[in-house]
């Protein structure tokens, strides 16, 4: 062809590449498309108004409040809503998980509701508030506290009993609370100032000045701080048993615009570790390093609206923020950075970390309206909900593959073993002999541990029970036990991933997953050895947990190997040294 | 026939039904030939043996669909068995009756003497005659529970005797129209033979003649001096046989290779499984290469032709064969131009063979597929058959050299067994409490699954579906980016006035062809806006100007502007889609192109039948890499074929276990390393992937089987470009 063509047409081309694809023509464009693998979403349509809150109620549920005052639970697996739960008349303000299987939901109806999330029942209603339930908080000790604008903090039992109330000492409408050591819990509200109460004496305690406007967030930073927030940007370390201002981490002073619009107003703010604190700062969010107070990660511009909601995946590597503008994009670093390791020393007090560039990795939009807030349910997957009525989940389009990868494996070998005893039959049949008797389950069939997939309808479909079985128990000697160990639990461990991931994601009950999740299954040659030590070489329980822990064990299967040692040996004057 | 049965008392002796295949060389001519029995009372013995054939030139196609003529052919002899023991029974209560009536009122025999003299009517053997008639009518009720008295209520609806349609006064001389051709034999068409046996007097029972006199026997006037029709003899079954056997002619009068086709995917629609790939309408294969290899050894199971016995098939039934109908009703003519593929598609086509079966020669030798996931089945894997693993592959390949079929009856598949395959309803069947257009489900994507010979000869011949790929494939220069959205599984949207709905649905249509998966569907014309949540199942849509596109479906969809001839979709980078697109320009006709069309997408579906299987679920690495395998007790065996073939072993539970238990499945390195190996790259790692995902999906929604699961709807963050057509038009 003509070059000149050629050129003409590259020009064209040139002006009408789009990179990123974005319709409204966003400044910022992904800079790294291959890391972000969250490309399936599922669009929960139930709900009939704004959705603003979502809450977590198990490992494979969660919960979701509407401003038409219903609460549905979903199943986060499949997408199908769990239960409806109808009884508040006006907006959910709050939504707090008091034990596994109780939600209470603060309205704007006034009301206080406690819900079974096993029958989807209303157990109670709590009607002593006469405004608008703001907040609600956990204070332990079985008790729990409830914000209202009508200048009432409640504070009631677990049950529902009513304990005592406590006057707030301002008028403005509460907007947050955060109970902290020595019994004090601390309120923010329109006003600029933090109030300390006494929940044990249920009694004003202090006053807290520092921010020049209405603080909106209120979180624990470290084992020894809290942080706050106000709409004029200053984000404060507090000391917590002293209640002295540690470090401010940001303070503008210019935090108005030109039309009076905060435009350093901070909306959430999300602790990273014990280190690391995330903060949406107007339309952008930025990370500072609690302990020196420095700026580690700043992103300015990172949405067209102000960000509404930040969450953290992938282990700490890769944040995601929602704004007003209807947009959810994922963000790393450049170095990778994991802002939730651990480090067992207080070394990392000293050690100081480079500025780290944000890089936008992924743009997400399904949602159609301003998107209210993220909740992170396992590493690599997450919810939102939004004005536009919807809950979407987003999940891992890598990690769902592998799963499904797992599914055909199985249905795989359910087909090859289907063909195969049909081949032995043709086989028998062809020799003339006749068929196999039904085996008649014997003590030995019957003694074949539990199959390790709690839900039965997912042991049905695959009809392949063997294939996540266990291994027998084989007595053997101690030390090729612990030869065996290392590699053994290995494979046994990759198991339990298999059958927990089916059991979570194809469990439509999911308690008996979570409970598996909660105590891990103790793989048979484990305890074997344990038993050993325990019976044969009469070794105290903290010496074999000890053991175990040397052996590389997770502390998940040491406790369950403790456990059954324990029901073993009722009598045995080491478990009450152990307990003790 | 001349096979006579003499009836010694009131048995009626009734020989099972035969079949054959005979063979006219000097006519070259070979038939089906299927004999029964019906019963006729005025029949010697009661029995009246007819023969049913189908003739054709071409004797394979006798031999390889033998046992299908021979259902088809048992359809017709039921219902046609059917009718006739209605109306013999019918014929048995009236000549009961007036035998009854005659010997009560010996007048009535007096007042007609003069035309019974020859017969020497005796009151006695009359009373004979009507005892051995009623045990018969008793025996006959006795036996109602008959296998083909059973085997007929499901084929036809017996009437009572004496019911308006079954009376004989309403009999009309143009249902005997079809039967006075019955015994022309033309070539390739079922004949039918009312056995006029020349030997077979019509009445030499002298015990029957006393049945003219009968008052009231008007039935027979007229009609003694010929055999009754096989109309009188079966009424209603009648009807209903000549209906199956216009189906049988349709059905058999195509070519060979539609049929071994179609019989070919038959066995995978008779059985919907989730690993079953479809791509539009049409059913490509299954992932479970044991099915797939039994279906095909199925299919083959008389005799399992070459793919050169195919070639010359649809060679010699197209240029010799005269599908001509006694019915008249499926006339079709024979093909004017016969196209063979030799330029780049047949080289492209031979490569893709070649590419695939070295791939999987070079597979079984260190652990072939089939045998290390199940060495039982296998005798002996020295033998393997690759082709038996791909049973198309030796099939489809040839099918690019098709005659250009121009015009065949338009008649689809579930026409003949009343098969139909709902795409929802396949979904459905996978979890049945699963509704997966639970959002809105498009209707007009449902459309009933169907084999890929019929799609090639079937429904594309009426000219409001009638495919126009090929025209769109010279029509625009971006066509190759809008197929790749569509076999990577990004909806494609075509946008346009609504003036140009009628030419968007049919290029709807078209295009549906590259819809990958049952749960994929199309919807020709759509005036309504569209929701993020439908993209889980729309895949291509016509959509009208008259509403606004959605903002975020927009993003994440291929658009099609119509007017302004512009794409905005990702880009293609690859060699799939360019061989779809050959620069081949002159086709025979549109059939011929879908078909090498077809060909390529199935090639396709093989290598992502592979990478399912390498990388997938097995993550088997390909020989001659050094990694550490998973699946250790069959990578590391050192044994070759033979010896795992010699043993015939079983996989045992501990292999099973150790087979499968780690599960840790294939990282990024060796799937490219497959990949790169196969020669894939680029845009078409998403094609390949994307097949994979749709059968593991299916699979998983199977297993899950759970109730409303929320559709999952995957995000295509490609980056994209505006691409102006720049061909002009046709």
């Amino acid at each position: 062809r003509d070059p000149q063509w050629i050129l003409k047409m590259f020009e064209f081309l040139k002006g009408k590449i789009k990179l990123g694809g974005d319709p409204r023509g966003s400044r910022r464009t992904p800079q790294d498309r291959t890391r972000n693998t969250i490309n399936e979403i599922q669009i929960l349509e139930k709900h009939k108004d704004i959705v603003r809150l979502l809450c977590k109620v198990d490992e494979s549920r969660i919960a979701s409040g509407c401003d038409d005052g219903v609460i549905i639970i979903w199943d986060r697996i499949t997408g199908g809503d769990v239960m409806t739960l109808v009884g508040h008349n006006s907006r959910i303000n709050c939504l707090l998980l008091l034990e596994p299987n109780t939600l209470v939901s603060g309205s704007a109806d006034k009301t206080i509701r406690l819900w079974n999330l096993k029958t989807g029942e209303c157990t109670k209603i709590l009607r002593s508030h006469e405004g608008s339930v703001s907040c609600i908080v956990s204070l332990g000790n079985d008790t729990f506290c409830s914000g209202s604008n009508d200048r009432q903090l409640i504070i009631w039992r677990n049950d529902g009993e009513f304990l005592n109330k406590v006057e707030r000492q301002e008028e403005e409408n509460l907007h947050c609370m955060l109970p902290i050591n020595g019994n004090r819990l601390i309120t923010a509200s329109n006003s600029s100032l933090l109030l300390v109460y006494k929940t044990d004496s249920f009694r004003y305690n202090k006053v807290l000045a520092y921010h020049k406007e209405s603080v909106r967030c209120l979180v624990r930073a470290s084992a020894t701080t809290f942080a706050s927030a106000s709409l004029d940007g200053a984000i404060v370390i507090w000391q917590t048993e002293s209640l002295s201002p540690l470090k401010v981490l940001f303070d503008p002073e210019k935090y108005k615009d030109e039309n009076k619009v905060y435009i350093y107003n901070v909306r959430y703010l999300l602790p990273l570790g014990d280190r690391y604190l995330a903060a949406t700062v107007g339309r952008g969010f930025r990370i500072y390093d609690v302990f020196s107070g420095e700026l580690v990660l700043n992103c300015n511009d990172a949405h067209e609206a102000d960000v509404n909601h930040i969450i953290c995946l992938y282990e700490g590597t890769k944040f995601v923020t929602c704004a007003a503008d209807s947009s959810i994009r994922l963000w790393g670093t450049s170095q990778r950075f994991n802002f939730k390791r651990k480090d067992k020393s207080n070394e990392h007090k000293e050690t100081r970390i480079r500025k780290m560039e944000p890089i936008l990795l992924g743009d997400m939009w399904a949602h159609s309206d301003s998107v209210n807030q993220l909740l992170a349910f396992t590493e690599n997957a997450f919810a939102s909900c939004s004005s536009d009525s919807s809950v979407i989940l987003w999940k891992d389009g890598k990690v769902e593959s592998e799963f499904r990868n797992r599914i055909s494996a199985v249905l795989m070998y359910k087909q090859l073993k289907d063909m195969e005893k049909q081949y032995e039959d043709e086989k028998r049949k062809s020799r003339g002999e006749a068929p196999p008797s039904p085996t008649v389950p014997t003590d030995e069939v019957r003694s074949v541990p539990e199959l390790p997939i709690r839900n039965p309808n997912f042991a049905k479909n695959i009809g392949t029970s063997e294939l996540f079985e266990s291994p027998k128990p084989q007595k053997k000697s101690p030390r090729s036990l612990q030869k065996e160990l290392g590699e053994r639990e290995r494979s046994q461990s990759q198991v339990f991933q298999v059958e927990e991931l089916a059991g979570v994601r194809l469990g439509r009950s999911s308690s008996d997953s979570v409970a598996r999740l909660r105590n891990p299954r103790v793989p048979e040659y484990v305890f074997d050895y344990a038993d050993r030590l325990y019976n044969e070489k009469k070794l105290p329980l903290d010496e074999i947990a000890q053991d175990l822990r040397g052996e590389g064990h997770s502390e998940a299967i040491v406790t369950g190997v403790l456990r059954r040692l324990i029901q073993q040996g009722n009598n045995d004057e080491r478990k009450d040294n152990f307990e003790s | 026939m001349a096979v006579d049965f003499q009836n010694k008392n009131a048995d009626i002796t009734v020989a099972e039904d035969t079949q054959v295949c005979i063979t006219e060389p000097s006519e070259n001519a070979t038939a089906y030939v299927h004999h029964l029995t019906l019963l006729d009372i005025y029949a010697r013995g009661y029995v009246r043996p007819v023969a049913l054939s189908y003739v054709t030139h071409d004797s394979r196609k006798v031999m390889n669909h033998f046992t299908d003529l021979m259902a088809a052919f048992n359809r017709v002899a039921n219902a046609l068995k059917a009718g006739n023991r209605e109306i013999f029974i019918r014929d048995l209560q009236r000549k009961t009756e007036d035998l009854e009536r005659t010997i009560a009122s010996p007048e009535g025999l007096t007042s007609q003497e003069e035309e019974v003299t020859q017969y020497q009517c005796d009151p006695a053997i009359l009373a004979e005659y009507l005892r051995d008639l009623i045990e018969l009518q008793r025996k006959l009720q006795g036996s109602s529970s008959s296998p083909a008295a059973s085997d007929s209520t499901s084929h036809s609806t017996p009437k009572r005797p004496g019911s308006s349609s079954s009376g004989a006064s309403d009999r009309r001389a143009d249902d005997l129209a079809p039967l006075q051709t019955e015994a022309t034999c033309s070539p390739d068409s079922p004949e039918k033979e009312g056995d006029p046996d020349p030997e077979e007097e019509p009445c030499d029972r002298s015990d029957m003649a006393g049945l003219q006199y009968f008052p009231g026997n008007n039935y027979l006037q007229g009609t003694r001096d010929t055999l009754r029709t096989l109309f009188e003899l079966c009424e209603q079954g009648h009807i209903q046989a000549q209906d199956l056997l216009k189906g049988i002619q349709a059905r058999f009068s195509r070519p060979g290779i539609v049929l071994m086709l179609e019989k070919e995917d038959h066995n995978l629609l008779s059985e919907l499984t989730p690993s079953l790939l479809t791509l539009g309408n049409t059913v490509a294969l299954n992932y479970m290469l044991e099915t797939e290899r039994h279906s095909f050894l199925e299919s083959h199971a008389i005799s399992r032709p070459n793919s050169q016995v195919i070639h010359e098939a649809s060679i010699s039934s197209n240029a010799e064969e005269s599908m001509s109908s006694s019915y008249g009703s499926a006339e079709s003519s024979p093909p004017t131009e016969t196209f063979k593929e030799e330029a780049d598609p047949a080289k492209a086509a031979q490569t893709l063979h070649d590419t695939v079966t070295e791939a999987l020669s070079s597979f079984t030798q260190t652990p072939p597929v089939a045998e290390a996931l199940h060495p039982g089945l296998s005798n002996s894997l020295s033998n393997v058959d690759l082709v038996a693993l791909f049973p198309a592959l030796s099939q489809r390949p040839r099918s690019t050299s098709l005659s250009g079929h121009s015009s065949c009856e338009s008649l689809s598949f579930q026409s003949f067994d009343s098969l139909t395959w709902e795409k929802g309803a396949s979904l459905i069947s996978f979890s049945p409490h699963r509704n997966p257009y639970q959002n809105g489900p498009p209707s007009a994507g449902l459309s009933p699954l169907q084999s890929f010979a019929a799609q090639l000869w079937g429904s594309y011949h009426s000219p409001s579906t009638s495919s126009c790929i090929l025209e769109f494939k010279m029509k625009y220069s971006f066509a190759k980016h809008l197929i790749y959205s569509l076999l990577k599984g990004r909806t494609v949207v075509i946008h346009a006035s609504p003036v140009h709905e009628s030419v968007v649905r049919r290029l709807v249509a078209s295009l549906s062809i590259f819809i990958v998966g049952m749960r994929g569907t199309w919807e020709p014309w759509r005036t309504t806006p569209v929701k993020l949540s439908e993209l889980a199942h729309l895949r291509l849509i016509g959509l009208s100007k008259s509403k606004p596109l959605n903002v975020v479906v927009e993003r994440y969809s291929t658009i099609f502007d119509y007017e302004a001839e512009t794409l905005v979709g990702p880009g293609y980078h690859g060699l799939f889609i360019e061989d779809i697109l050959t620069t081949r320009k002159q086709w025979p006709d549109e059939d011929t192109y879908l078909a090498y069309v077809h060909y390529l997408l199935f090639g396709m579906g093989v290598k992502g039948c592979l990478y399912y299987h390498l990388c997938c679920i097995g993550q088997l690495h390909l020989p001659g890499e050094s990694r550490p395998q998973a699946f250790s007790p069959i990578n590391k065996s050192t044994r070759n074929i033979k010896e795992m073939s010699g043993s015939r072993r079983s996989i045992s539970d501990s292999q099973m276990s150790a087979r499968f238990a780690p599960l840790s499945f294939a990282d990024d390195d060796s799937r490219g390393s497959f990949f790169k190996k196969m020669n894939i790259e680029h845009s078409d790692v998403d094609i390949i992937e994307h097949f994979v995902d749709v059968i593991r999906e299916q699979q998983s929604i199977q297993l899950s089987g759970q109730e409303q699961v929320a559709p999952v709807v995957h995000l295509d963050y490609s980056p994209c470009q505006v691409f102006k057509n720049i061909l002009k038009r046709v």
